[in-house]
């Protein structure tokens, strides 16, 4: 039994609504403790974006709630917020001209203290986030000059660097090459044995389904199934969330999943 | 990492650029048909400051007028040029300038309102009301700049990010509206040839004739503007990427805004409260910092001061070199200048633009 101290992340009931169209979310609760990684599935539109965004402080839902170690979020100002939750958007709006390692330098703008400017430890959890990501290799180019697939991995490399608790990223390896999308679910795992919490959004059921602690499917904006990945990822449920075509197989602890040939 | 050498260059472009502004400085005071020696200068500048003997009474009222030229050129030039780089911070988006985007013509049509106050109501409100004056357009300026800065925001930002296209359009719409009340001003007071001739002169800049207040009043503005730099400066940076990604960093987004806005208008204002409507100086300036290399908005911010400077007074000194006193209005001349140079900018990035 995990004590209940070691809940890190806590959404209860989220209702979201943005006026036009169904609700994106709808009665959404989830909770995660340090050392678990949730993946977060569904299919386009079904709310998981709108969720990672709530559990990440961007975006206050209509009712319900979200809180971190017992503290609502609401409550935490910005820069506290930053120092807890690490967030990793699905793509930038817009993409600065900027060095790859002053942009990872930018995870830890909320360590650094205004009048003082970045220290040792800030340079240093810098260059072990580039190591880590694999994008070492990249510091001197700039961030515009750099495939979408490696700005993936800075992106990823930022998050590291600002050394948050708490991880919440939102479809990783949409522009990967599949060994990138191996490291990328790796490095993910290795953040989580290291004791922080990983929330994950993704449609990489295979991958997923060997590093996730716990998964959540969404549909509709509502929790169409949770538990544990082998428990959620069965043929019935996944014809019922991604329709008929696919066909599923465990192995290893894992599972395979490849487009069923219909006749 | 590259802050060390990028801030190590920074501060070579700052030091240049200072020693460039004192140089102007000096060409600007002795710049003129009045004749006066290097050593007669120094005793009228020195005794502006209560040091030694004044000069004969003429001589030093040039000596006066000409350092409160420079410093007013200098003063506006800097806030217009620190304006533009916070206002482009703000919006994402580097063709954004105070001019373009309304922020001066609504500081401007702030002054106006204040000098028809002072100017025309102010015999029948009594004299103790026409003291209030100099402080008075200064005042009307800011809140024209702030209120025009915060409609543009509200209508041109979806999201926090202003396209280029609703930015420009509402700035179009902005501009047209400040012209109308501008115009409707100019006509109603025509009867009152003087005030009217003041708020035309308005527009089209003024930097002769200046007096210790509109210096300090350019100053002050630029000063507590100038103060709000440490607070905006890496949270302009990290606003590049998208303003929900600078939240997620840990950016307060909203005192951001509020901060940059309240601080752009107060430079941009103060600047048109001094010397009338400039344009251009707010646009140019940044563009050509980030030629140089300053993309940082670290560097960005604190360089646009001597940078912004060292252009108004440089165009200043150099049209009085080349045309003679006073042929040009520092407004026109921008316009002239800018105008052109705006269009540079859009052929450079004629490929970029096809795609907006």
């Amino acid at each position: 039994m995990v004590s209940q101290s070691a809940t890190r992340l806590e959404c209860s009931e989220l209702l979201v609504d943005y006026g036009a169209g169904p609700r994106a979310l709808e009665g959404v609760s989830l909770s995660l403790r340090a050392g678990e990684l949730c993946s977060v599935l569904g299919p386009n539109g079904s709310g998981k974006s709108t969720l990672l965004r709530c559990m990440a402080g961007l975006l206050r839902a209509n009712s319900g709630a979200v809180s971190v170690d017992g503290e609502p979020l609401s409550k935490l100002s910005p820069r506290q917020r930053a120092l807890r939750i690490a967030y990793v958007p699905q793509y930038l709006p817009a993409v600065p001209d900027v060095r790859v390692d002053d942009f990872v330098l930018g995870g830890r703008y909320a360590h650094i203290e205004r009048w003082r400017g970045p220290r040792v430890e800030d340079r240093r959890a810098v260059e072990q986030a580039l190591e880590q990501c694999d994008v070492g290799g990249l510091r001197e180019r700039s961030l515009a000059g750099i495939s979408g697939g490696q700005r993936q991995r800075v992106l990823i490399a930022r998050a590291a660097a600002q050394s948050a608790p708490i991880l919440v990223v939102d479809e990783p390896t949409a522009s990967l090459d599949p060994a990138h999308q191996v490291a990328v679910f790796r490095l993910l795992s290795e953040l989580r044995s290291a004791g922080r919490a990983v929330v994950v959004a993704t449609h990489e059921l295979g991958l997923a389904s060997r590093v996730s602690t716990s998964m959540l499917v969404l549909l509709a904006g509502r929790v169409h199934a949770r538990g544990a990945p082998l428990e959620v990822l069965t043929p019935s449920i996944l014809r019922e969330v991604y329709g008929p075509d696919l066909h599923i197989e465990s192995r290893d602890g894992g599972v395979i999943v490849a487009p069923w040939a219909r006749s | 990492m590259s802050s060390p050498t990028q801030l190590r260059r920074a501060w070579l472009w700052g030091a240049a650029l200072c020693a460039a502004l004192l140089l102007l400085l000096a060409r600007s005071a002795a710049l003129g048909p009045a004749g006066l020696r290097g050593a007669e200068l120094a005793r009228g500048m020195l005794a502006i400051f209560g040091i030694g003997e004044p000069l004969e009474a003429h001589r030093q009222a040039i000596v006066e007028l000409r350092l409160w030229r420079g410093l007013c050129a200098s003063g506006v030039g800097a806030a217009l040029a620190l304006s533009g780089a916070m206002v482009q911070g703000m919006f994402r988006n580097p063709l954004a300038s105070p001019s373009l985007i309304g922020v001066t013509g609504g500081a401007s049509l702030g002054a106006a309102l204040g000098f028809l106050l002072v100017g025309g109501a102010a015999p029948a409100l009594g004299a103790s009301f026409a003291k209030l004056g100099p402080f008075l357009v200064p005042v009307f300026a800011f809140v024209g700049a702030a209120a025009t800065t915060a409609v543009v925001a509200s209508v041109a930002a979806i999201h926090g990010r202003a396209s280029v296209t609703s930015l420009l359009l509402v700035g179009i719409a902005v501009n047209l509206c400040v012209a109308g009340l501008f115009a409707a001003i100019q006509y109603l007071t025509l009867a009152e040839w003087e005030v009217s001739k003041a708020i035309l002169a308005w527009t089209f800049g003024a930097l002769d004739d200046r007096s210790g207040a509109h210096v300090a009043t350019v100053w002050i503005g630029l000063v507590l503007s100038a103060l709000a730099c440490p607070f905006l400066a890496r949270e302009l940076d990290l606003f590049r990427s998208g303003e929900e990604d600078a939240a997620a960093l840990g950016v307060d987004t909203v005192r951001v805004k509020w901060l940059a806005l309240v601080a752009s208008s107060l430079a941009a204002s103060a600047a048109v409260a001094a010397a009338g409507q400039i344009g251009f100086v707010g646009l140019v300036v940044p563009h050509l910092l980030r030629l140089l290399g300053a993309g940082s908005y670290r560097v960005l911010l604190w360089l646009s001061l001597p940078a912004g400077a060292v252009f108004l007074l440089g165009a200043d000194v150099l049209q009085r070199t080349l045309l003679g006193d006073g042929v040009l209005q520092p407004g026109v001349m921008m316009s002239l200048v800018g105008g052109p140079f705006f269009l540079f900018l859009l052929l450079r990035q004629r490929r970029d633009i096809a795609t907006w």
